[in-house]
């Protein structure tokens, strides 16, 4: 296995050559859907979903845009679903960010009476996912009376809700990891100088944690952009619906003849796609972070 | 110095910064988390009558009417299929890929194949699961005419009871390795390089070194990927609901499903939170095992 050839000018290990190829078929079994879905979103029904798949989409001139332009007509309200999307997420994102960050530097960097039980306390519901608390979750939105309003998604998710497997306390969690690694004495240097503790959060700690938020709101921000169970059971207005369980509306009554949905799929994708190429270093490593420290 | 510390003007102003950053996501949690958890506790000893609105302490009646009602051990035997077989699946897919992308191409290449194996973790289930209901179809769709083209007979994926978990698996799998590969390797690059060089230098091979060398060194982090997959898939729905809708009959239907179905469809507030706390229950034993496992771990370390 450890043989050479030469491939453009350099030596390479054959064993290399393998399982560049190995890790190429991998990554087309990953990437396999969405350029199916890409190519099926560009062609006429009939010919998007005849076999054998068509993998790459048509030539740039044959591009058949029919089911963007319908998402752009008024029978469909893919819009309306993805402004939802957008102001629900933004919400949660803000809220968590806000909350995370002050309650993550209180809980690394002050002491105070009630502090271990509260903290271990949500650490301990960290676990137990919106799926138990569903029915009862409801009925506190009922007393709230905000059920088929946005607030019903929003408020709960901020508290964690929509990230999978981290109800409760993720932002705070992971603030108070970065907060941790601040050494002491850049607060007590502070002190000297005569800073009070809301001052030195603001102006001194806020700005180092910086790319630690970025991350985290990214994450956030994903997470929620795809959350659906919460929004499946509270809201039941077409109108009000996000993304992602809207897109099943769409999807009923189109199912035969139309791929209308496809084209929603794949416009519901590019924003993802986009945080992605653009934040991809910082998910990467915050979402490492948080699950080597977790 | 340590008389009266806790009256020193500086104390008091932290502890009141400290109470006013707290407070918020406390309150937060105490509404959206922590009193929903109790709450479902007392509503699976409750039934609730959708006609009069009333509710009547009924005991234990709940638990024993989930407990005796086949479709809903169907549903946990099924969530307990797909957490076994998602937790192994994804764990050791990530850990295949992880070990593949761990910098034994050279780096920048490395580094293209995790972000392309990462993508599907970011997106959005329903969305791909619309894909790949699409990819599951048995005359129309794509995976059969492959299989057709080597000469296998057509699956129903989706419409047979033996195979809607199966695609359900493969979707979750597809979906979710690319997590677990990044998780675990964060965890192999943080095993000492030099135990690693070590046991080349004595002659071990590639498949020893990974066998013998790394996966120990590597496992509190494998656990820890494990717990997190065995939570997840606990609480299965989105791909289900997109791919089978829980079916063909209850082939493919999982605890969260039917909870949803008790609670919001039928109204059935008490048998809906019975399920819950099963659930509940389950991911406790979960977190519990979690728990005494990284216990155990730290002294390695």
């Amino acid at each position: 296995m450890n043989k050479k050839i030469t491939l453009f000018g350099k030596k390479i290990k054959i064993s290399t050559i393998l399982l560049t190829i190995i890790m190429l078929i991998l990554a087309f079994l990953v990437i396999a859907p969405f350029l199916w879905v890409f190519s099926a979103s560009l062609r006429p029904y009939s010919e998007a979903t005849s076999l054998p798949p068509k993998w790459l989409p048509p030539r740039f001139s044959q591009w058949n845009l029919k089911y963007f332009q319908k998402l752009f007509s008024k029978s469909i309200p893919f819009f309306t679903f993805m402004f939802n999307s957008l102001k629900m997420s933004t919400v949660i994102t803000l809220g968590m960010v806000f909350h995370g960050t002050l309650a993550g530097y209180a809980y690394a960097k002050f002491e105070f009476p009630g502090k271990k039980i509260m903290f271990a306390l949500m650490m301990v519901a960290m676990m137990v996912p919106v799926q138990v608390t569903i029915v009862a979750l409801f009925k506190i939105m009922t007393i709230l009376k905000v059920t088929n309003t946005s607030w019903a998604v929003t408020l709960p998710s901020i508290f964690g809700a929509s990230c999978p497997g981290l109800a409760g306390a993720f932002g705070i969690f992971m603030m108070r990891q970065f907060f941790l690694s601040i050494p002491r004495e850049m607060n007590e240097a502070a002190a000297i100088d005569g800073a009070g503790p809301i001052r030195t959060f603001i102006t001194i700690m806020v700005p180092m944690a910086k790319s630690m938020i970025a991350s985290l709101a990214i994450i956030v921000f994903t997470f929620s952009w795809n959350d659906y169970f919460t929004t499946f059971i509270m809201i039941n207005k077409t109108e009000r619906l996000s993304l992602p369980v809207g897109i099943l509306s769409i999807k009923q009554p189109y199912a035969t003849g139309d791929n209308v949905v496809f084209a929603a799929v794949v416009l519901s994708i590019i924003p993802v796609l986009l945080v992605f190429l653009i934040g991809q270093k910082w998910i990467i490593k915050s979402m490492t972070h948080v699950g080597v420290k977790g | 110095m340590q008389k009266k510390k806790k009256w020193n003007p500086s104390k008091k102003r932290e502890l009141r910064a400290a109470y006013l950053f707290t407070i918020p996501s406390f309150v937060g949690f105490l509404v959206f988390v922590f009193i929903p958890i109790i709450w479902v506790i007392i509503i699976s000893f409750q039934k609730y009558n959708v006609f009069t609105t009333a509710t009547t302490f009924v005991g234990w009646d709940n638990y024993r009417q989930i407990l005796t009602n086949s479709r809903s051990l169907v549903a946990l035997k099924n969530t307990l299929w797909y957490t076994v077989l998602c937790a192994l699946g994804n764990t050791g897919m990530g850990l295949i890929l992880a070990v593949l992308v761990d910098d034994v191409l050279p780096h920048k290449l490395s580094v293209f194949f995790r972000s392309i194996y990462f993508f599907p973790s970011l997106v959005g289930l329903t969305f791909v699961a619309i894909i790949w209901q699409a990819f599951f179809q048995t005359d129309a769709g794509v995976i059969n005419y492959y299989l057709t083209r080597i000469g296998i007979a057509k699956i129903g994926w989706l419409s047979s009871q033996t195979f809607s978990k199966i695609s359900v698996l493969i979707l979750d799998i597809w979906k979710n390795m690319g997590m677990s590969m990044l998780l675990i390797l964060a965890g192999l690059q943080n095993v000492d390089r030099g135990i690693i060089e070590a046991a080349e230098i004595d002659g071990a091979s590639a498949f020893q070194r990974f066998l013998k060398v790394i996966i120990p060194l590597a496992s509190p982090q494998i656990f820890f990927v494990m717990i997190m997959n065995v939570t997840g898939a606990l609480r299965i729905y989105e791909s289900i609901s997109v791919l089978t809708n829980g079916g063909p009959g209850d082939s493919s239907r999982s605890l969260v499903m039917l909870i949803a179905e008790k609670g919001f469809t039928s109204f059935d507030y008490g048998a809906a939170s019975a399920l819950s706390v099963l659930l509940l229950i389950l991911i406790s034993i979960v977190t519990f095992i979690q728990f005494v496992g990284s216990r155990k771990w730290v002294h390695y370390e």
